[in-house]
């Protein structure tokens, strides 16, 4: 087992100082797998699992109506979570005359903690319980198997096998006669949100350290343009790419967690503090990093204290121009483009936005040229969105919007 | 929304076999009507009439309703096996969570089962909460079938209006069973506010709120155990009337007490001292008004208070702007809202040469802003970081470039405030912990400003209330 998975491998207790509560969120490890079939005389029953007794018959009994259900729930991904066990499953008949009851019912499942999320073995289960349901079409691998002597059976060795490996790799590869099964626990994640023209992806990963191949060939495309500066709308247009393409590969290295999104740099800008640089005051490790990311040259560090004094005055009202005029970051030693960057990153520093917003009020003075951006001017739409979307730049919309008393300029 | 249920179902088992007494809603599905939809994802996707798998249903969810179980399939689910009874009962098909808490009435004879169905993606949380309102209900159906044999006649009403009817039983149901009729309210007012009251058999108090619901803002882990302190203060969300009639007859006397005296001015211990109950007390008060929507924490209002549009106001809300012009006439919402564009304490505003009636209706918008999460409070930390030529160099920290003469006593107050000095701690705790005055503090850190940095910015103990962190970390 891999050292990480080490903790979870020890039973979940309910004392208050266990990480492994239920609802903790934390994915845990496959504890047995096991399949049941029903059989024509017995009814519901485990037919084979690893490890062997860890769902006890008492067990087994108060769940079989959820491990091998009615027709209606056939071919559903069902997962029961009681008496402390989680056991998810995807339950299949196969009818045909051959079979003593018309049809042969199997349920192949994963049993985990019942504090365990376990989301992302569903896919795996699923795509096994296909996987046997072919071999017993193609050559009754099941129902051999469950007449053999146990000595014999092989899916105990491949119930085994899928365990031991997914536990460890999150994959799994069994070969049985002329199948092979590919099997990967695939990361679930929620759907990130749509990617908009001004934002700016920048890695928060070292660019050096995957493979360019194993991306698609439009992010393939896209990827030498994403710096941490440019906007989504401008690397469309040096990439050459359409721009709901390269939304649609940025969100895909968003879902990945190989970029993050930030808003463009401008030194007309502001920004301000939050409450998360108060990290970079207490823990050594953080301003280490952060000293060598926002130096000009790696071998002259600047000063913590400068450092942190220029976050600290990042206020609502100061431009990043302001900031620097005033505290001259080029003599500190600390580049502020990069000083910016690393804020938004590690969530030290947040951007105020400059919204205009039309408060509704029509007047008949009131300049025609606002009547086209009235749409954007709804509240939601910051400068960066406006300019963005009409083309204006931030100077021509300031003047539209100094000349029109109806509209509201609020930075939040 | 993630958090409202798509369904309540009601399932009993006793001698007589397993039966789905009642669901709600119920008109989407005939009784024994079973919608499958194909839909066909891609025009590209491969329709081979060959195809050997039966489709296999990803969704049970259609219009935000359940879809796709029979009464006989969920009577057949939730009529439990009797190991399974009095525990947390959790079941999740495709993309529907079920929970609830098979509850045994009658001395163990008769199992009535209220499941909720939600979406699978709703938090554990939400889970939890359905659970326990699942519980609560049949607790309550126990004691009301110990008492008056409630569920015995409830259950007889329900299976005979099934027995009769031809189509759907369920529109009978609803005018025959006093029971059915307080499960659609728990759903209506479920999906409609998030908060339940309900007499059970005109009888048992069932109370519940789904915090996630009443304050999408806040993450509801953090919701109680949100650190209080002495000098924090509440801010009531409705007028004290208000919220004094929806209290239930047997309500806490502290709490009215509380009610009674409160103020946005008053901060903890002084609500305290005013109703005459010890600080614990008015805290626990303070957090149950908290959890059930009634108040947020904040500062107390007072002159040196600063604040800022928060980052997540809602300005895009018409019915905002004209529910503030409709309370203070002849005034805009924006108007008063860009002024806080850049931070501005309430002294810059409020001065005692201007007309009395003005401030005070200035105070009164600060309120209503603060509870509608308009504005956000900045608070000063302070951190003592010595410029680095100094560092490591004891004896000339207190010393100083400009060669300022440090008095004794400055010296003497400097080492004493010195620990606050590490950016935990905002002015006003300093001020509450080590008794000295705004005044003091301010001219003590003038002083030493060469060796220290200040920071503004909100009290993450109580900026929750202001402006949700997710929305906050997305920049």
């Amino acid at each position: 087992m891999l050292s990480d998975t080490q903790g979870a491998l020890s039973p979940a207790r309910s004392d208050d100082n266990n990480p492994f509560f239920e609802g903790c969120g934390r994915e845990g490890p496959i504890r047995c797998i096991f399949f049941s079939e029903f059989h024509p005389t017995a009814g519901p029953k485990i037919s084979c699992q690893v490890p062997e007794d860890y769902i006890s018959k008492e067990v087994f009994d108060a769940v079989s109506v959820y491990i091998i259900p009615k027709q209606q729930l056939q071919r559903s991904i069902l997962t029961v979570n009681v008496l402390g066990h989680k056991i998810t499953g995807f339950p299949i008949n196969i009818p045909n005359k051959k079979y003593a009851r018309n049809a042969f019912y199997f349920n192949l499942c994963f049993v985990c903690d019942a504090w365990a999320r376990t989301v992302q073995y569903e896919g795996v289960v699923k795509k096994l319980a296909e996987y046997l349901m072919m071999m017993e079409l193609e050559s009754n691998f099941l129902s051999n198997e469950l007449q053999l002597a146990p000595e014999n059976c092989k899916l105990p060795s491949i119930l085994q096998q899928i365990l031991f490996d997914l536990n460890s790799k999150k994959s799994c590869t069994i070969t049985e006669g002329t199948t092979n099964m590919h099997l990967k626990v695939v990361k679930v994640a929620s759907d990130p949100p749509a990617i908009l023209d001004h934002q700016v992806p920048i890695f928060t990963v070292n660019v050096q350290n995957f493979t360019k191949e194993m991306w698609d060939l439009t992010t393939q495309q896209v990827l030498p343009f994403i710096n941490g500066f440019n906007h989504v709308a401008k690397i469309a247009a040096e990439a050459d790419v359409e721009s709901n393409l390269v939304k649609a590969c940025v969100q895909n290295l968003v879902y990945y967690g190989v970029v993050q999104l930030i808003p463009i740099f401008q030194y007309s800008n502001v920004y301000c503090t939050t409450p998360a640089l108060q990290k970079l005051s207490d823990d050594a490790h953080s301003q280490e990093e952060c000293l060598k990311y926002v130096a000009r040259s790696e071998s002259n560090l600047p000063a913590l204290r400068d450092v942190f004094n220029m976050y600290c005055n990042m206020t609502h009202g100061t431009t990043l121009k302001d900031l620097c005029l005033r505290l001259n970051p080029y003599t500190l030693k600390i580049d502020e483009q990069k000083l910016v960057q690393y804020g938004l990153l590690q969530g030290y520093i947040r951007r105020i936005n400059k919204i205009p917003v039309h408060s509704g009020n029509t007047h008949g003075s009131e300049p025609p040229t606002a009547m086209t951006l009235q749409q954007h001017l709804n509240g939601v739409n910051s400068y960066d969105e406006i300019c963005c979307l009409s083309g204006l730049s931030a100077a021509q919309l300031d003047q539209i919007v100094d000349s029109d008393p109806t509209v509201f300029i609020i930075w939040k | 929304m993630e958090g409202n249920p798509l369904s309540i179902i009601l399932v009993k088992s006793d001698s007589k076999g397993d039966r789905l007494l009642f669901r709600y809603p119920y008109a989407t599905e005939s009784r024994h009507g079973e919608t499958t939809h194909k839909k066909r994802k891609s025009v590209y996707a491969l329709t081979t009439s060959d195809d050997l798998e039966p489709p296999h249903q990803m969704s049970n969810i259609s219009h935000n309703q359940l879809t796709g179980f029979s009464d006989e399939v969920l009577s057949n689910l939730f009529a439990v096996k009797s190991d399974l009874c009095e525990n947390k009962f959790e079941l999740k098909v495709n993309d529907v969570r079920f929970v609830g808490h098979p509850t045994l009435v009658n001395a163990g004879s008769v199992l009535i089962n209220i499941q909720f169905a939600l979406r699978a993606t709703a938090s554990h949380s939400i889970v939890k909460c359905y659970y326990d309102l699942s519980k609560r209900l049949g607790i309550a159906l126990r004691h009301e079938e110990r008492r008056c044999g409630y569920v015995a006649q409830e259950t007889k009403a329900m299976v005979t209006a099934h027995d009769e009817a031809q189509i759907s039983p369920y529109s009978q149901i609803l005018t025959r069973s006093a029971l059915a009729r307080d499960l659609r309210t728990v759903y209506e007012d479920l999906c409609a506010g998030g908060q339940v009251h309900l007499r059970v058999n005109n009888w048992i108090e069932v109370s519940f709120c789904l915090p996630h619901k009443l304050h999408p803002e806040l993450d509801p882990d953090l919701l109680c155990i949100q650190a209080l302190r002495p000098y924090h203060g509440l801010l009531l969300l409705f007028e004290e009337s208000e919220i004094l009639s929806g209290l239930s007859t047997d309500a806490s006397p502290a709490l009215t007490k509380i009610l009674k005296v409160h103020s946005p001015v008053k901060s903890f211990q002084v609500l305290a001292a005013d109703a005459d109950i010890v600080l614990d007390h008015v805290y626990k008060i303070a957090r149950h008004l908290v959890y059930w929507a009634k108040a947020k924490v904040i500062f107390p209002l007072c002159e040196s208070n600063v604040y800022v549009v928060s980052p997540t106001a809602p300005l895009a809300v018409h019915s905002l702007t004209e529910a503030f012009s409709e309370k203070f006439q002849g005034t805009n919402l924006l108007t008063v809202l860009s002024d806080f564009s850049l931070p501005m304490s309430l002294g810059h505003r409020v001065s005692p040469l201007d007309n009395p009636q003005h401030n005070t209706q200035f105070i009164y918008m600060i309120v209503w802003m603060l509870q509608h999460s308009l504005l956000l409070q900045l608070h000063t930390y302070v951190h003592l970081m010595p410029s680095s030529a100094k560092m490591g160099d004891d004896d000339e920290l207190l010393g100083d470039d400009e060669r300022v003469v440090h008095t004794s006593e400055e010296i003497a107050m400097f080492s004493r405030l010195q620990r606050h000095f590490n950016g935990r701690h905002h002015f006003e705790e300093i001020m509450y912990l080590e008794n000295v005055r705004r005044s003091q503090l301010l001219q003590l850190i003038d002083k030493f400003r060469n060796e220290l940095i200040m920071r503004q910015t909100e009290d993450p103990m109580i900026a929750n209330f202001f402006c949700s962190k997710k929305m906050q970390l997305t920049a």
